[in-house]
């Protein structure tokens, strides 16, 4: 044993045989995995049709210059990010690691706006799915191309898809999202280098460029509203616990998703405006870019491709974004903040299975509420992503903030990260304000009132329970810890066996942080 | 006690975790194409063995700044090497998240001494040793790596040209499950005989080394030598 053969220190922690996320599939996924996590999360295909236009309404000719700057963006926000992800395997992503940082409140807050960024994107994608889908059918069946019935069945069916994936497991839901998704960017990837190449590099470089006349004002706009497509990039880090080499997968998956689907922007949006420049027409006034282009340049079969793939794209981005919001409630279940009951894992599956039970018909049945009730499903859509984003930028910018105090808590500070975290958390802050700020003046207010209004409620409650229950707020910020086997001298002889899971109901309770709901019942 | 001596290149790997692909994740490992060591890479790797040691030395819970300050590394490129040792799982960052301990995959590069064998094994060999002319050695084949646990006393392995050959080759050829194997090259000569378990796995062999003109008859050796395999079986597995 290490202790027999090492002088014994003062500050020594106490590892156990179980982690306090235990009864998760530990330590099981391989790296592809969890890049498919983060990948399908993004949705980058469905992001890279749709995100241009918008951008392009409000950023007018900066549009590929905005893009720019919320990728330069998003990638110090992944590098702060994974100043945790390198020293903490978490299932509470960001949630953890403000608790980490700035301590339990922030942590509440930051946990509430999760919730609403992955919960919201599950049910817009969801319902972005089932219109998606429904177009599809009208191509085929005609007579099923009206009525909201045919969707509405669609987006039923796909919630329950969801639910019988991610609680079979952790494994086939990555598969499923990784092959979804790399079909539809690699289908999106072809015809943007198609319209590249058709266009010519010079014109491709002058559409990019910033049109005369743009101000500044028009880029932060435009970058507030592209920072929206990135998000999700980070839900790799709720697979902290499952992932094999948690400390080397997770920051690379959170990084090259960030740049890779940046990057993809910045190509779909540079030929979405090379081609309607070549016919003589601006991308503001465009109303489905991918289609209109494809149709005027005679590649109109790439219309409905580009619809497969969109959909495809919607249900991998309901699939990643539920198994991170599933997540999330699972470690706050663990720890107390949510009812306990939500931090039981599946006894066979290693999976969240209670947390699952819970909110897949809530994130289903919230979609098809919605279009039974609204006239116009575009525009409801686009009022949940408002909440969604307004969720997740709010939890990007507490995590870039807790960077500076999480570093000097453990003892390993230095400049560079605290500079740059300081630098990304005031850029991201004033965004998200631009960003309700313009929302609020559009159709999609109805968003920015609701993110607004959920979000207070959800922070009221959980501080609520944080007065009530006094010593909760030392138990908040459960994470995978090291554990016996983990360590030299600790398991068995036989090195090389590693088990997935720690060995179960032996042993002491884990510890103060985590007497929550037994895995096994 | 134990030699480990008789190095192949699959024990090497299994060392270096890199033969069972399944359990050390190889998909994981593609990290570029192969690189030369240049610039202040050997430093790095120097500074990297050394943060190891200073973990061994100090005891778990050692934190960063304590590293940085034992060794007087900067603490931009402690943490860095911590970072890159801990994502490697060499280094498990403890519950506290400020201190350090040695991981488990540091144990595949202290692999454990094969056990002396029992008493009755070493009464086998004996009387083996005492019938027949020559080193008799026995020889574990299912460690991380295959070592000599008892070396005849009286005719050891010396390091003359020929006698790593023989033994290599009759190992080799025993831990495939063959059930005898007999070798020559120089002047020396070897004859093996497995030992094996319950499930005819092979646990170690028996192995005759002498020089060529001294080696008894193959018929003779293998009679002497079945046997006492056969009685080692029990002993060993």
């Amino acid at each position: 044993m290490t202790a027999a053969t090492s002088p014994v220190r003062a500050s020594r922690p106490v590892v156990g045989t179980r982690s306090p996320v235990h009864g998760l599939a530990r330590r099981s996924l391989p790296f592809t995995d969890v890049v498919a996590q983060s990948l399908s999360a993004v949705a980058p295909s469905a992001a890279a049709t749709t995100m241009p236009l918008l951008v392009a309404t409000v950023a007018g000719g900066a549009t590929a210059l905005a893009l720019a700057v919320a990728l330069v963006l998003a990638v110090a926000v992944a590098a702060c990010v994974n100043q945790f992800t390198r020293r903490i395997a978490a299932t509470g992503s960001l949630y953890t690691f403000v608790v980490r940082g700035l301590g339990a409140r922030a942590g509440v807050i930051t946990g509430v706006a999760m919730l609403l960024g992955y919960g919201f994107i599950t049910m817009f994608s969801l319902a972005g799915g089932g219109s998606y889908a429904h177009i599809l059918i009208g191509r085929f069946v005609p007579a099923l191309a009206s009525g909201a019935a045919p969707a509405l069945v669609v987006v039923l069916l796909m919630g329950a898809a969801v639910w019988w994936v991610l609680l079979r497991g952790i494994r086939r839901s990555a598969r499923v999202t990784l092959v979804v998704e790399v079909v539809s960017v690699a289908l999106l990837a072809v015809l943007v280098l198609a319209m590249l190449m058709h266009a010519g590099p010079a014109s491709a470089v002058r559409a990019a460029l910033p049109e005369p006349g743009t101000g500044p004002a028009d880029v932060a706009v435009g970058t507030a509203i592209a920072l929206t497509a990135f998000v999700g990039f980070e839900s790799a880090a709720t697979l902290g616990a499952e992932a094999r080499h948690p400390f080397r997968a997770v920051p690379r998956a959170v990084t090259w998703t960030a740049l890779g689907s940046g990057l993809l922007y910045l190509g779909a949006s540079t030929s979405q405006l090379v081609g309607y420049s070549g016919l003589g027409l601006d991308l503001a006034g465009a109303r489905s870019p991918a289609n209109e282009l494809a149709a005027a340049y005679g590649v109109s079969w790439a219309g409905p491709v580009l619809d497969v793939g969109i959909t495809a794209s919607f249900f991998a981005c309901a699939i990643a974004s539920s198994t991170a919001l599933v997540r999330v409630l699972f470690t706050m279940g663990r720890e107390g903040l949510a009812p306990r009951s939500l931090g039981v894992a599946h006894a066979v599956h290693g999976t969240p299975a209670r947390a699952l039970a819970v909110t897949m018909p809530v994130v289903t049945l919230v979609p098809v509420a919605a279009m039974l009730l609204s006239a116009d499903l575009w525009s409801a859509m686009q009022a949940i992503l408002v909440v969604s984003a307004g969720g997740y930028i709010t939890a990007y910018v507490l995590v870039c903030a807790a960077v500076p105090t999480f570093l000097r808590r453990i003892g390993e500070v230095t400049w560079r990260p605290v500079v740059l975290a300081a630098g990304t958390a005031t850029l991201l802050a004033c965004s998200l304000v631009v960003m309700l700020v313009v929302q609020s003046d559009t159709s999609r207010q109805a968003g920015v009132w609701a993110f607004l209004a959920l979000l207070a409620v959800g922070v009221a409650a959980g501080l609520a329970r944080l007065g009530r229950l006094p010593r909760l707020r030392a138990r908040l910020g459960v994470h995978d810890e090291a554990v016996v086997t983990d360590l030299l001298g600790g398991g068995r002889a036989d090195v090389r066996a590693r088990s997935p899971r720690s060995p179960a109901g032996s042993g002491p309770s884990d510890g103060s942080g985590s007497s929550g709901g037994s895995a096994v019942a | 006690m134990s030699r480990p001596i008789f190095g192949s290149p699959e024990a090497a790997a299994r060392l270096l975790g890199l033969a069972d692909g399944s359990a050390a994740g190889s998909a994981d490992d593609v990290g570029g194409g192969e690189a030369d060591l240049r610039g202040r890479q050997p430093r790095a790797v120097r500074h990297a063995l050394q943060v190891l040691e200073c973990v061994a030395a100090s005891g778990a819970g050692v934190t960063g700044q304590e590293i940085s300050a034992a060794l007087g590394l900067s603490r931009a490129t402690t943490y860095r090497l911590v970072q890159v040792l801990t994502e490697d799982e060499y280094l498990v960052r403890l519950p506290d998240l400020r201190g350090f301990a040695l991981g488990r995959r540091v144990a595949a590069l202290f692999p454990p001494p094969a056990p002396r064998p029992p008493l009755a094994a070493r009464l086998v060999l004996d009387r083996l040793r005492a019938g027949l002319r020559g080193g008799i050695h026995l020889i574990r084949l299912d460690g991380v790596v295959r070592a000599v646990v008892d070396e005849d006393p009286d005719f050891p392995l010396v390091p003359e040209p020929g006698v790593r050959e023989v033994v290599d080759g009759v190992c080799g050829e025993l831990a495939t499950g063959a059930r005898s194997a007999a070798r020559g090259a120089d002047r020396w000569a070897a004859f093996g005989t497995t030992i094996l378990d319950e499930l005819g796995r092979p646990v170690a062999g028996l192995v005759l080394v002498a020089i060529e003109d001294r080696m008894p008859g193959a018929a003779e050796v293998d009679g002497r030598l079945a046997p006492a395999a056969v009685e080692l079986g029990p002993l060993l597995a």
